[in-house]
Order: C-alpha cells, then sequence, then structure tokens
C-alpha cells in the first residue's frame, strides 16, 4: 500500500514470476473496479497496481483479494518482486523456463525483511533481457545450470534450484550483516566488490562467463 | 503542549506492538520470534503448528528474523538422513538492545531533520 499525491492509495498486488490466470485477471478486474479508479498499472517489476483506492477502503481491498488469491507486492526495505522473462516457453534464444525458479524464489523470498530493497531478475539465457546484472541479484541459464551475479558481479554457478535458493540465502544474510540500513546490495557490492561473501570454489570468473555466453548464444 | 499518542496509550501497547512498530517488523514476524522465545528453541514445522501458520510464512518470517539479527540457525541431522535447520532466538535482551539502538537512531535523524528544516514547506 503507497500514498499517493492525492490523497487516495495505490494497493499493489503480488504477480508471482510475471503470471496472472484468467481467473485472477477477473479478480483484479472486479476490484479495480469496485474499490479503485478501474483501471490498473503494469509496474516495471511486471506486478499490478490499483490506483486511486480511498483510505478507509485499503483494508477491504487487502481482503477482497485475499480471499482471491492474490496476496499484496512488497514494498519498502524488503525482497521485491521476482522478475523473469519467459524463457524457452516461448524464446528462441531461451536455455530454460525461468518459472518454476521464479516462482519458488517467490514463495521463498518475496517480502523477507533486508536492509533496503532487493531486487531479483532471473534471465532464461546469457542475453539476459530481464537485466540480471542491473539488479541487486541475477540468476542466468546458462548450459550447466544457473549463474548466479550478485550486484552484477559473477558469484557462482549452481546445478539445481535448490541451490539457487541456499545461495541466495547465503549471500542476504552475509549482505545483511555487512550493510547499514538503506544500503542497497548493489551498492556494497559496488563499494567493496564479493569480499563480504565466502569465497566459492565453484564460482566463475567474469571472463569464463563471458566465453559461456558466447558458446551459449553460439549454440542458439 | 500535547502528550504523543504512544504514551497516552501507554497501557495498550504492548512489547509486540513497539517491536513491530519499531523493527517495521510483521505480525507474523513478532509472533514467531516471541513464539521461539517461549519454546527456546524449534523447527519450522514446529512453529507453523503453534501459530497455526502456514509453512512458507513461517519459513519467510525466520528468515526475516535471521537477516535482522534476532534468530540464529543450526543445521541437525536427521536420524534417517538429510538435515534440517534448528533456529534459536537470541536473547530478549539483546533483542531490545536491538529494538533501542533503532529507536536511538530513528530519534537522532528525526531531530537532525528538524534542525536542519529552514521552514515550513507546504506539500
Amino acid at each position: 500500500m503507497i500514498p499517493a499525491r492525492d490523497g487516495t492509495y495505490v494497493v499493489r498486488v503480488a504477480v508471482p514470476a510475471g503470471w496472472l490466470d484468467s481467473n485472477s485477471l477477473r479478480v483484479l478486474a472486479e476490484a479495480a473496479e469496485a474499490f479503485g479508479d478501474g483501471e490498473v498499472h503494469l509496474t516495471v517489476r511486471q506486478g499490478v497496481e490499483i490506483h486511486g483506492v480511498p483510505g478507509d477502503r485499503v483494508e477491504e481491498v487487502l481482503e477482497f483479494l485475499r480471499e482471491h488469491g492474490l496476496e499484496p507486492g512488497s514494498t519498502g526495505s524488503r525482497v521485491r518482486q521476482i522478475t523473469a522473462c519467459p524463457g524457452a516457453r516461448s524464446c528462441i534464444h531461451g536455455l530454460r523456463d525461468p518459472r518454476p525458479l521464479a516462482e519458488r524464489l517467490h514463495r521463498e523470498f518475496h517480502g523477507v525483511w533486508t536492509p533496503a530493497k532487493v531486487k531479483i531478475a532471473i534471465s532464461g539465457c546469457p542475453r539476459g533481457c530481464p537485466r540480471p546484472e542491473a539488479n541487486d541479484l541475477g540468476v542466468v541459464a546458462v548450459g550447466e545450470g544457473w549463474r548466479v551475479l550478485v550486484g552484477g558481479e559473477p558469484y557462482v554457478t549452481v546445478g539445481s534450484s535448490d541451490e539457487v535458493v541456499e545461495v541466495v540465502d547465503e549471500v542476504l544474510e552475509a549482505y545483511s550483516r555487512a550493510a547499514s540500513p538503506g544500503v542497497r546490495l548493489r551498492s556494497l557490492v559496488g563499494r567493496i566488490g564479493l569480499s563480504f561473501l565466502e569465497a566459492r570454489e565453484d564460482g566463475v570468473g567474469a571472463e569464463d562467463g563471458g566465453a559461456e555466453a558466447r558458446t551459449q548464444e553460439g549454440e542458439g | 503542549m500535547d502528550t504523543p499518542l504512544i504514551v497516552i496509550n501507554r497501557r495498550g501497547v504492548s512489547t509486540k506492538d513497539v517491536f513491530k512498530c519499531v523493527l517495521g517488523l510483521r505480525d507474523a514476524e513478532v509472533d514467531t520470534y516471541f513464539k521461539l522465545l517461549e519454546l527456546g528453541e524449534a523447527t519450522v514445522q514446529e512453529i507453523a503448528e503453534e501459530l497455526k501458520l502456514d509453512r512458507t510464512t513461517v519459513q519467510k518470517a525466520l528468515r526475516s528474523l535471521i537477516y535482522m539479527g534476532l534468530v540464529t540457525r543450526r543445521k541437525e541431522t536427521r536420524p534417517r538422513g538429510g538435515f534440517h535447520y534448528v533456529y534459536e532466538p537470541v536473547p530478549f535482551e539483546e533483542a531490545k538492545e536491538i529494538v533501542l539502538r533503532a529507536l536511538d537512531e530513528w530519534y537522532e535523524a528525526v531531530k537532525a531533520a528538524l534542525e536542519d528544516a529552514r521552514s515550513f514547506e507546504p506539500g
């Protein structure tokens, strides 16, 4: 819930992995008509916002959305909505479908407290349309698994979704210990590199990552 | 001079409310921390059953509390193989220190902002 300048409120709705089924779309349409100004805004992070909600109806609209299986989207110093491309579902370059991993990371981390907001993007191939390198955490499908970028820097490549969850958890814990309130993960990495993280044997260097990316593109 | 609301309603303000307000915690998070204080240590499943919350909500609440420094975890091997985490709260006195520090930081920041304010700016 975000206060707007005109005294009304914006109710942000979480959209796991950026997918909404037809039923949720109907619920959103109904909510926008009944409680908001009849429109929804598609956020830059693949979420949905209902604008123009009067202050005294905010609780009511949240209740209505929950009843229909929709959760509020996160704001403030928390893990924000995870963005992902459709990957191998529909893209000629896609190596894998990022949706199951995006939904998993949403379940495990969306809304979790962090020293400042944390943005996570998942790309289905090294071309990186969801801009994993520009997010606090980026996860990129590569030939042998998922490459995790921390603050734009290649950190590690792992084979399974379980391992991605473990790595994200470790990174967020180390970041929370290292950063003062309000310092973004990306800023921290810009300042001190990855020195606050434990070195990993399976880590890949930036140069290896580049070579790998080129191989993958060649195969596509 | 008007007395701040929190002082007027002092009797209605619980320790949980203060933790929520000062640290910006959610209900599930503050409930999880206080449940852990009561239990001493527990697994996600145990806390979820005690609080009648779903496992995902408790798992996320625990992550928030770990990142915030209010809870620690250790891996424990299961008798039949594999492992699970056991969560422990930091002692209440330590948590109180964290809340007091956050309150002091907030007070200093608001005080500095007020002292720097030169005039009334509408909007």
